[in-house]
């Protein structure tokens, strides 16, 4: 278990060598992963994100996801008197064990939680024929 | 609040706070929250993702906002490899110094982010005072 965390941390990694151009922050979310036997579900916790700034992406057996938060509701007038958090962007990576079928993958947004679900794939279309020599 | 006062107004952990965030080793209350006042009110963002409005509270009591409610875990067939969204009830208490009007609370819930507005008690509102020439 620890060994495969600590490859996962090194993938990820090497999936951001660049560094951002914008200069908000971006935050770890928080996320539950579960699995199932058909499927992975990933659940994180992106508050004042909207759908449509969501992005999941799989590839290299990497998951990533993104979201751009919008910039905060109060007017000017407003000044920040004790502040706990300060609005950045989501992202975080996971390097996927099982095989998954990316066409099947389906991702809802609400109320700022992103659920991504990772269907696995079945056997039948991983199986290799073999032919009779 | 007219003049920054570093002995009233400094908070030395709020940049340690935001330091932390995100890494892991902090667990901070649920909702995290932002404070923020003008001179007629207080404003007040927080942070409940997965949140149904029907299952927040707001109380306005004196000086002291309450927001509380409910946060309902997913239902799953499995097992877990991570977990680290809290569930279940949260409540946080703000107390301000000066009173505040129960009457006049503006609060709407998007993307998982509350926004609250509060007005101050009459009596603790920011006066502009007209200065006569002699």
């Amino acid at each position: 278990m620890a060994d495969q965390e600590k490859g996962a941390m090194e993938r990820r990694e090497e999936t951001r060598p660049a560094e951002r151009t914008r200069i908000e922050r971006e935050y770890s979310p928080d996320v539950d992963i579960y699995e199932t036997e058909k499927e992975l579900v990933l659940v994180a916790d992106m508050p004042g994100v909207e759908r449509q700034s969501v992005d999941v992406d799989l590839s290299g057996g990497v998951l990533t996801v993104t979201g751009r938060v919008k910039a905060r509701r109060l007017d000017d007038g407003f000044g920040c008197i004790d502040c706990e958090f300060r609005p950045g962007d989501f992202s975080r990576s996971f390097a996927l064990s099982e095989e998954i079928d990316s066409s099947k993958i389906e991702a809802s947004m609400s109320r700022g939680v992103l659920r991504v679900r990772l269907p696995k794939a079945t056997p039948e279309s991983r199986k290799i024929a073999i032919k009779e020599g | 609040m007219a003049l920054w006062n570093w002995t009233t107004d400094w908070d030395p952990w709020s940049a340690l706070r935001l330091a932390a965030r995100g890494t892991g080793w902090e667990r901070q209350a649920f909702p995290a929250i932002n404070v923020y006042e003008s001179g007629e009110a207080f404003g007040v963002e927080a942070e409940v993702p997965g949140v149904a409005p029907e299952d927040l509270d707001l109380t306005v009591e004196g000086n002291v906002l309450t927001i509380s409610g409910v946060r309902k875990g997913d239902e799953f067939k499995g097992t877990f490899h991570r977990r680290e969204r809290p569930a279940g009830r949260f409540s946080r208490s703000l107390s301000f110094n000066v009173p505040l009007d129960g009457g006049h609370v503006e609060a709407q819930c998007t993307d998982g982010v509350l926004v609250a507005r509060i007005a101050k008690a009459p009596e603790a509102k920011a006066r502009k005072i007209a200065v006569k020439s002699a």
